[in-house]
């Protein structure tokens, strides 16, 4: 049997691992679903990341006027 | 056949398939193999039914039984109707702000527009990428249109001609960043919403003949590659917010280039009047962002075909290269990182042209790198 007959006759632990990292994205990695925005958006303005972790009162306190 | 859990749509992408739920809004990417089996729940009426058409795939019972209850729960779920969101039920707004207001008037492909500004410096977040759009010869009675960014301690409001039309926390600054700039891409391309398919959260440059999205977290260098390429006589068409029409045609985003602080002096080596230009944002630990405007905006209007997608991942550590990827590396940042129009006819579209695109990932520490490899795919043509 040739490599590419063997390839077309995976099992699902096969499947997972080609999944690679999005495994961890359902109980059993079968499904990587993703919801898209609901409103056209922008980058988060911090570019150190953790923007939205951000409580609303520290917000203002980013910026120098 | 249980029709009523079935995906509304679905496509091939290499050895995935890209479903959608018209009901949910989801897109789920499978493996040809969970796909098929997924198509057997689908068509067959028991559990027991569908574990004999199952026979041939070698799986045990224990993994049978596992599969079964996740592509039934899955599929439940997919098909549910999304639930609205409560989160802005607010419908009014602060009439008699106390802070001091400034008006600024645009001009964007012939097209006149005015923003009221309440006095905040968050709001320099929404100002400073199109101040460059300002109509500085402007005679007042051009604009007809006029926006309206209202802050409160809480909330920021976006209103067109006194209408209310987006309310976010303050958090959430980028969304309304997001309306006001497809506000705009409305206003000056004549265009209604319910015909642009996606704004996909990436740059896009150009040739004049077809675009590529460039995509990649905050701080991949997309901005600077941008910048290094537009250097080389590409046409950057959007830094961070990508448009998508119907004929699946991307629109240039007129907004400024971000460059954060790293990439100040590889920008000002082929942009030298970046280094006295442009406005700064300072965020308090010493972070600065400062805007780069495009340039020739009246001759990159045409909307452009778009079949390359680059995930772009500047690293000094990692070997140089260009090579194509599967779907799923990409997706799983571009589809939850950008709209895609809810309506059926725009979803079938957008998945209709993901499922013609092709995929790489772009590391590189060496700029010349980039640029050589970028230009090298321009000259490609699908096959």
């Amino acid at each position: 049997m040739t490599k590419k007959n063997q390839e077309n006759q995976i099992t699902r632990k096969e499947a997972i691992k080609r999944m690679g990292k999005y495994a961890a994205l359902t109980a059993a990695g079968t499904f990587l679903i993703l919801n898209p925005a609901k409103a056209q958006v922008g980058s988060p303005p911090d570019p150190g990341g953790g923007f939205e972790r951000n409580g609303q009162g520290d917000f203002e306190d980013m910026f120098e006027g | 056949m249980k029709n009523y859990l079935k995906p509304t749509s679905y496509k091939k992408i290499g050895d995935n398939y890209i479903l959608w739920f018209e009901n949910s809004n989801q897109y789920v990417v499978v493996s040809s193999f969970i796909y098929k089996l997924v198509l057997l729940y689908l068509d067959k009426s028991s559990y027991q039914k569908w574990v004999e058409s199952c026979s041939t795939l070698q799986l045990e019972i224990s993994e049978l039984n596992s599969l079964y209850q996740e592509i039934s729960t899955f599929l439940t779920q997919a098909s549910k109707k999304e639930q609205t969101s409560n989160l802005s039920t607010k419908t009014d707004y602060p009439k008699n702000t106390t802070s001091v207001e400034e008006i600024k008037f645009y001009k964007y492909q012939n097209v006149c527009f005015n923003i009221k500004f309440s006095k905040s410096n968050i709001l320099n977040i929404i100002k400073n990428p199109i101040e460059h759009l300002q109509n500085r010869t402007r005679t007042s009675p051009e604009s007809k249109i006029h926006f309206q960014l209202i802050c409160d301690k809480n909330h920021i409001y976006f209103l067109k001609n006194n209408n209310l039309i987006s309310i976010e926390p303050l958090n959430r600054i980028h969304y309304i960043q997001g309306k006001v700039t497809m506000e705009i891409l409305k206003l000056t391309n004549q265009i209604e919403e319910s015909k642009f398919i996606a704004t996909f959260h990436s740059a896009a440059i150009g040739n004049g003949k077809k675009g590529i999205l460039l995509t990649g977290i905050s701080g991949s260098g997309k901005s600077t590659l941008s910048a290094l390429l537009a250097s080389q006589g590409f046409d950057i068409l959007s830094d961070d917010l990508t448009p998508m029409v119907e004929g699946n045609l991307i629109l240039s985003n007129p907004s400024a280039l971000s460059i954060k602080e790293g990439a100040f002096n590889t920008i000002e080596s082929t942009h030298p009047n970046f280094r006295n230009s442009g406005t700064v944002l300072n965020l308090k630990k010493n972070i600065k962002v400062k805007y780069l405007p495009l340039k020739k905006f009246s001759d990159r209007n045409t909307p452009l075909p778009c079949h390359q997608i680059i995930k772009v991942n500047y690293s000094k550590k990692s070997k140089e290269s260009l090579k194509k990827i599967n779907c799923n590396s990409i997706l799983d940042t571009l589809i939850p990182d950008s709209w895609i129009s809810p309506k059926k006819e725009n979803a079938e579209s957008f998945l209709n042209w993901i499922s013609q695109c092709q995929f790489y990932e772009l590391t590189y520490n060496e700029n010349q790198f980039a640029i050589d490899q970028v230009k090298a795919l321009f000259k490609t043509t699908l096959s």
